[in-house]
């Protein structure tokens, strides 16, 4: 274990960090870029909305604002409550995600042990070298933290009070709440989740197989009644608190005006602002008639994949989990920073399996190159008029390219390192040379 | 993507370029380098033409000349008023010439605050004088600019009389036409540069820290072009372009070709940095050659400089196309009048009345070497690329060479690996620690950073010890140093007062004790080893990073001003990829020497040189090195003072790219050879 001392100079460093930065001319520098403030999650458009509801009128009846009812409430109350230093109660989401972290990195770890010993049966004999030890994964909980707590994505987006902290908070809590073991709260963080964002719906499938296996530890098959009764279970389950809270949205705004400018508005895409993702672009030059078709082309992704994914990773509905939240931030219509500090901030629970990873220098250099040029290119666009549309996006384009390497890149070492714990480390030809694994 | 799936393939290509990577990287630069040099030549670059069909460039004749206005009387007039007061200019008889010609004449009034406490905390006043001419077929919602600056008698610079008169001359024409589709802003300004700032806030109610635009009573649509004159009294003997505007950007290069053409039309001659075009016959020969490159070469250098040429340079943050338009009037020679002159504008202002919409066509992104050849951005992008390939291609090569090394150091044991990672953990916290106080406000810190944090989820895949954590502390030192550059100014100037030094000097001498502290912080982070102080540090990562941050800084500049990222590619990428540490003295020496070469203070002293140069003929090397000295002095603060009243970022790159980068190879070339 790592001191209790490390952790809490970790914390300290980074609410100095954010706190300072918060007195610098950045968060508002930070508040105005596009791959912050989308229109999901503008704090602008947050405070307008507040302000309608303020003089009694139904923010949902403008195309401005899409935050759900309750976060309207809770924004409204918040900015009620502490009217000057709304910045704190970012910090203070922020910091609470790290703490929420540090106890998934505590769990994680009980976990990655507890299902080696659970599968031992089908460990070669000579995959003794890549067997995690308590000793490697031990300090895992103030890596995950630090990863957060000094990722400049999670950084930015704090200063740029993007409402998306608190879907990631939710989300958070929804890993947390897995890890636990504890069904009904874990649904219910993956409901708010879904609830804010619409996208964490996905999510309901891992969650599913793992309370399975949960419930029966020494399961046959995944396919059995009594697997199938569980997954309905879990999901109906999980839709019941999100129909919940749809209701509860109901009866405060007496109307259900509310539908279309949050999940209508994430599904359809009107707002074409540039953002990181490739719907804006690929919309605008789109004619009229075909747009219909191509939003569910386009939306159908952020879906599709938890089909099969499901069923390969059956048996690791944690990685299954985080690879969804990958997809997440690469397929979603509004997609900002918020997403990437999400899987940046996540992406050390797989560390053991990164020495497998073949492209992670391409995939940091891409990232860090996308990340420095995007607002370089969007000022000589917008500011500067000497670029155009074509250099930002190819930015985004390139961004989203580096999330699909990375993911792909993920699950090939994922699942290149349970072959090598069935077969062991070093598989040889018939010829005696040494056997490479390629994916083609 | 066979690259990134296929282990075969991908194994070949990074063996050639770990097996060839020094070979390349020579070969790399030197045909970059003979490339972008070579686009001089007619062979590589293109004719200039007019891209945006609606300018109808010299469609119409040219009508003006000067009809019931008698030039010389007004001049003379001119001059007398100038003559009355120095120092101070006749504002009001210019507005009351507008007033008499029957335009909506303003006078914008504006303090200027200079920053620094140069002035003590004083501010200093200002007025502009502008008239619109309200166009007839339209609502205001456009408007041409014609500017002109206004020097008191006393001022070094060249007198713009003649502009101003021929503005006169102009807006009297001008009003009489039923043609113009656009208002027409005739614009004189005071304080040069800073008025034509304050009076481009008012304009767009903006409101600055140091320059305080005051409130424009008068106003007209958004602007589409400018054209400022610099027009002294006189035949003039030929027409300068200048282009050249804050932070490098230049004018959409439709516009240049329209004056060149008007010009062309009208029979004046026109060059560019006071380089005439090659004779047709000569242009395909080595002698035209070596001129066109000498143009190129002169237009990149003032591009890469970041400073405006003329007022026109501070337009184009505005999102609004201008350039200056130079007379050059020597003794004797010259048969140009104000009439031609005249004549010039006025085709220049009727093709830019024809404008449909913005200037989007042609290239915002080109070098120039002559008037009438152009380089665009797809043609200098590949030599650029092949010049800062050297970096990237070593720092793949270190990346293979750490993963071998790595894999070997696996095969011999992990116990090894065990007692070191308790040690790491304890460095880590004190990393974080610091890591944040060195949290900066600029893109490549961030991008530095996250190289640094990104990097550290894959720390377990490397050595314990050697990992990317070992780096930290020097990474971090030279962010502090950038930091501490980049608020320096602020410090030393609040602190030169107490100690009764002039503010020029103060800052000067501090950014100088600055750097030579910054030289001998590795010493200070060094650890001791059997050998002395060494630093500890896996230097073959460092360099690795090192390099493609460089890399990413060259190529944003480049997007911004690829003058700037040029001149510094080309000197520093030579230098950066060859410096390891080594334990043969001399070679250490040399490399120390080699980079002190290119240390942010020795390239800004060159740079000063090379400025100085330009000014005057060489006389003597010691004159030159001091007349340097102080030239670098004095720009310094130029600088500085326009960072704050024009936002130009080239102290900011500097301080935070430039120097933390040069720092870091600077630690290497002081750590353990392996």
């Amino acid at each position: 274990m790592a001191p209790p001392i490390a952790v809490a100079i970790c914390f300290t460093a980074g609410l100095i960090l954010r706190l300072s930065l918060f007195r610098t001319s950045l968060a508002l520098w930070f508040a105005e870029k596009p791959e912050i403030s989308t229109p999901v999650t503008s704090w602008e458009r947050a405070m307008e909305g507040v302000a309608l509801s303020k003089s009694m009128i139904s923010p949902y009846s403008g195309d401005l604002f899409h935050e759900t009812p309750l976060m309207l409430r809770f924004l409204e109350f918040a900015t009620r409550a502490f009217p000057a230093d709304v910045n704190y109660l970012f910090v203070f989401v922020d910091m609470l995600s790290a703490f929420v972290l540090l106890k998934i990195g505590n769990l994680f770890a009980r976990y990655l042990l507890q299902k080696q010993v659970n599968d031992i049966q089908c460990v070669s004999t000579k995959a003794e070298k890549i067997i995690i030890r308590k000793a490697s994964v031990e300090d895992l909980h103030l890596i995950l933290a630090a990863a957060h707590l000094f990722n400049p994505f999670s950084v930015a987006v704090c200063l740029g009070k993007s409402t998306a902290v608190f879907n990631n908070l939710a989300i958070y809590f929804s890993f947390l709440f897995l890890l636990q073991g504890n069904e009904l709260l874990c649904l219910i963080s993956i409901a708010m989740a879904s609830y804010q964002s619409l996208y964490p719906l996905t999510l309901l499938a891992p969650v599913a197989l793992y309370f399975y296996t949960v419930r029966n530890p020494k399961r046959v098959t995944s396919l059995s009644a009594d697997a199938v009764n569980s997954y309905v279970r879990t999901t109906v389950l999980g839709l019941l608190a999100i129909t919940g809270l749809l209701v509860i949205s109901y009866l405060l705004e007496g109307s259900t005006l509310f539908l279309y400018s949050t999940y209508g508005f994430t599904l359809s895409v009107p707002d074409l602002t540039p953002n990181l993702g490739v719907f804006w672009y690929f919309f605008t030059e789109m004619f009229e008639h075909f747009r219909t078709f191509f939003i569910c082309v386009f939306q159908i992704h952020a879906f599709l994949y938890v089909v099969p994914l499901s069923i390969r990773l059956r048996d690791h509905p944690v990685f299954l989990m985080y690879i969804l939240v990958v997809l997440m931030s690469i397929f979603k219509s509004y997609p900002s920073y918020a997403d990437v500090a999400l899987l940046t901030s996540l992406l050390p629970l797989w560390k053991h399996i990164f020495s497998y990873m073949r492209n992670k220098f391409v995939v940091t250099n891409m990232l860090v190159c996308c990340t420095v040029f995007g607002p370089i290119l969007y000022h000589l666009w917008i500011y500067a008029g000497s670029a155009n549309a074509n250099f930002y996006f190819s930015i985004a384009l390139a961004f989203s390219s580096a999330e699909v390497f990375l993911a792909t890149d993920l699950l090939f070492a994922y699942l290149r390192r349970e072959f090598d714990l069935k077969h062991g480390i070093e598989q040889k030809l018939e010829n005696g040379k040494i056997a490479q694994v390629i994916l083609e | 993507m066979g690259f990134l799936s296929n282990p075969k393939q991908r194994q070949k290509i990074i063996d050639a370029v770990s097996k060839y990577n020094n070979k390349l990287c020579v070969l790399c630069y030197v045909a970059g380098v003979a490339w972008f040099l070579a686009l001089a030549s007619p062979y590589l670059n293109a004719q200039t033409y007019i891209s945006e069909n609606a300018l109808l460039p010299g469609v119409v004749g040219n009508e003006f000349h000067f009809t019931d206005f008698d030039v010389n009387a007004v001049l003379k007039e001119l001059q007398e008023e100038l003559k009355k007061d120095k120092g101070k200019l006749p504002r009001d008889w210019l507005y009351s010439q507008f007033r008499m010609i029957g335009l909506d004449t303003y006078m914008q009034n504006y303090s200027i605050k200079y920053p620094l406490h140069i002035t003590r905390g004083q501010s200093v006043p200002g007025q502009n004088v502008y008239a619109i001419l309200r166009a007839r077929r339209t609502a205001s919602t456009e408007a041409i600019v014609m500017s002109t600056p206004f020097r008191p008698k006393g001022s070094d610079l060249t007198q713009t009389t003649g502009g101003i008169v021929l503005m006169l001359g102009l807006a009297r024409h001008f009003r009489k036409q039923p043609y113009w589709s656009k208002d027409i802003i005739f614009l004189v300004t005071d304080h040069e540069q800073i008025g034509m700032q304050a009076w481009l806030e008012g304009y767009h109610l903006i409101d600055a820290d140091y320059i305080k635009p005051g409130e424009l009573p008068g106003r007209s649509g958004p602007i589409q072009a400018a054209i400022n004159l610099e027009i002294p009294s006189g035949s003039l003997k030929s027409f300068d372009l200048k282009i050249q505007g804050l932070n490098g950007q230049l004018p959409n290069l439709d516009l240049f070709n329209l004056a060149v053409k008007i010009c062309n039309k009208e029979g004046a001659d026109v060059t560019l940095h006071q380089q005439h075009n090659v004779h047709s016959n000569k242009a395909w020969t080595l002698d035209g050659f070596q001129h066109t490159l000498k143009t190129m070469l002169k237009m990149m250098w003032s591009q890469a400089m970041g400073l405006p040429t003329g007022n026109h340079g501070l337009f184009h943050q505005y999102h609004i196309e201008a350039l200056t338009l130079q007379g050059i009037h020597k003794k004797k020679s010259g048969d140009i009048g104000l009439d031609t002159t005249g004549k010039i504008v006025e085709g220049i202002f009727r093709s830019l009345n024809n404008l449909l919409e913005r200037f989007h066509q042609s290239f915002f992104f080109y070098i120039l070497s002559s008037t009438n050849r152009y380089v665009s951005i797809g043609m200098y992008m590949p030599p650029f690329g092949l010049i800062c390939a050297p970096g990237l291609i070593k720092a793949i090569a270190l990346w293979v060479g750490l993963g071998k090394e790595t894999k070997n150091k696996e095969a011999k044991g992990e116990k090894g690996e065990k007692t070191e990672s308790g040690k790491e953990e304890v460095a880590s916290d004190t990393n974080d620690q610091d890591r944040e106080k060195s949290e900066e406000k600029t893109d490549d810190q961030e991008a530095e950073k996250e190289i640094s944090s990104d990097e550290e989820d894959e720390e377990e895949s490397f050595h314990a010890g050697s990992g990317i954590l070992s780096t930290v502390p020097l990474l971090f030192s030279s962010t502090l140093m950038g930091l501490l550059c980049s608020m320096g100014p602020h410090l030393l100037a609040s602190m030169s007062g107490s100690f009764r030094m002039h503010i020029e000097d103060g800052i000067f001498y501090g950014f100088l004790a600055l750097f030579t502290a910054s030289l001998i912080f590795p010493k200070m982070v060094g650890r001791k080893t059997s050998k002395g102080k060494k630093l500890l540090f896996d230097w073959q990562l460092l360099k690795c990073i090192g390099l493609i941050f460089q890399s990413l800084v060259l190529f944003s500049l480049s997007l911004m001003n690829i003058s700037l990222a040029f001149f510094l590619g080309v000197v520093i990428i030579p230098i950066t990829v060859i410096v390891h540490p080594t334990s043969n003295r001399c070679l250490l020496w040399f490399q120390k020497l080699l980079l002190l070469l290119v240390s942010p203070a020795v390239l800004v002293y060159l740079a000063a040189m090379v400025g100085t140069l330009q000014e005057e003929k060489f006389t003597s090397l010691v004159t030159l090195l001091s007349k340097s000295w102080a030239n670098l002095s004095r720009g310094l603060l130029l600088t500085l003072v326009d960072q704050y009243f024009f936002g130009s970022w080239i102290f900011i790159v500097f301080s935070f790219s430039v120097l933390p980068t040069w720092l870091v190879f600077w630690g290497i070339a002081f750590c353990e050879p392996t």
